[in-house]
């Protein structure tokens, strides 16, 4: 029971204190690119969840790894793109085969599912630190579903108003993308009270 | 004859090409941050203070020219997903003495900064307009024209950072300007959310106000 919390907690600190998109601020510049379309901003959503997981996981082995290094600060970022290489190869080759049709529909944006500041940016916040390691797999795990879900919450919250943004209603010099970062400005500032940061 | 007297129709891209040169664009009709919205993490969330954003500019500026200037050597023949990998890496290791470099320069800074230095070696500027734009010229246009929208993201960020730390904390540096009414919230996330959303719409209008006198200017 105290593990089923610890992992909860570690899954709801990535959705929420921690959010990839209105706390941490990392991987907004990729929203703003799918953001207008609901279908594509599932898929990427998704695409996007399952990237942050599996790259956690095996962010979990190099951390371990990496611990008993000296100087692992400065390649850390080596082995983490490696790791972000691997699985976006293996998410290309598996989508082609089994999913043809899904595959066809995301190739355009599929490389921005992996190459994100938000990917990447997980990786390097997941629990446990670097020296020791000492974080279990599932606390990665969850940790890692819950930044995907976070990304995909706020995708959602930006979604909602999407069409309001950049409605003619609004005024011309601040329609839509000053409208935008306002909008995740006011977002972020209720999850910030919600936390209570503020 | 016809084709003399012809003349094209007006556009905004007719007309900033007619009225500022092409390598203007990263600083001011294309400008990273203010218009075309990349890299908005590191602006919104680090920039929270004058020497963090002189730190964050210096690592994007090298990270980012070295990466892209590397990157654009490699054969276009080689399969776009290895391409996008490559890029990456050759990131990632450009990263390792820019770091080192920061530790130096900047000591302070690092642990305020956290993520946003190493997740700058994947920013859209590397991973989408390095294809997009900069590869499809000639070499020294290219250099050319990164180097404005480096330039252009750096100017910005340096302002927001000052204008930040000034109106969070009151002072600048340590050194405190005596301003009464300040705004703890700019130091946060949501405030750099907030003050890059005004930052954008000022920027737009000054855009629209440059264009109209230059529309002006080339009806008479």
């Amino acid at each position: 029971m105290d593990t089923f919390l610890r992992l909860l907690g570690a899954c709801c600190a990535a959705l929420v204190i921690d959010n990839t998109i209105l706390v941490r601020a990392l991987g907004v510049s990729t929203l703003l690119n799918i953001a207008k379309d609901k279908k594509q901003l599932m898929a990427f959503g998704v695409s996007m969840t399952g990237m942050t997981t599996v790259t956690c996981i095996l962010a979990y082995f190099a951390d371990k790894f990496l611990g008993k290094l000296p100087y692992s600060h400065l390649y850390t970022p080596i082995i983490y793109v490696i790791i972000i290489s691997a699985v976006y190869v293996l998410e290309l080759v598996l989508l082609w085969r089994f999913a043809n049709k899904f595959f066809k529909r995301t190739r355009k944006f599929i490389h921005l599912s992996a190459f994100n500041c938000a990917v990447l940016g997980t990786l390097f916040l997941a629990p446990g630190p670097i020296q020791t390691g000492d974080a279990g797999l599932l606390s990665y795990i969850f940790f890692g579903l819950g930044a995907g879900l976070g990304f995909l919450l706020a995708s959602m919250l930006l979604f909602a108003a999407y069409d309001r943004l950049y409605s003619t209603d609004m005024p011309d010099t601040f329609r839509g993308f000053p409208l935008v970062l306002l909008y995740l400005g006011v977002l972020s500032m209720v999850f910030y009270t919600l936390t209570g940061r503020i | 004859m016809a084709n003399d007297t012809q003349q094209k129709p007006f556009s905004p891209d007719n007309l900033t090409a007619m009225t500022y040169p092409p390598l203007l664009d990263g600083l001011w009709s294309k400008n990273t941050l203010l218009a075309a919205g990349m890299v908005i993490g590191p602006a919104a969330a680090a920039s929270s203070t004058f020497k963090g954003s002189l730190a964050l500019a210096m690592a994007f500026s090298l990270i980012t020219a070295v990466t892209v200037v590397i990157g654009s050597l490699l054969p276009r023949t080689l399969v776009y997903a290895l391409r996008i990998i490559l890029y990456t890496l050759i990131g990632s290791l450009v990263y390792i003495p820019v770091q080192l470099l920061l530790e130096i320069t900047f000591p302070g800074e690092l642990l305020a900064l956290g993520v946003f230095i190493p997740v700058l070696l994947i920013n859209p500027l590397i991973v989408i307009r390095s294809e997009q734009r900069f590869f499809k010229q000639p070499k020294e246009r290219m250099i050319a024209d990164l180097l404005m929208h480096i330039l252009g993201f750096d100017l910005v960020i340096i302002l927001l950072g000052f204008i930040r730390e000034v109106f969070a904390t009151g002072a600048i540096n340590g050194y405190i300007l005596g301003i009464h009414f300040t705004f703890p919230i700019l130091g946060a996330t949501c405030g750099g959310f907030l003050l890059l959303g005004v930052t954008a719409g000022l920027f737009r209008r000054l855009r629209r106000l440059a264009m109209a006198n230059a529309k002006k200017k080339i009806g008479k």
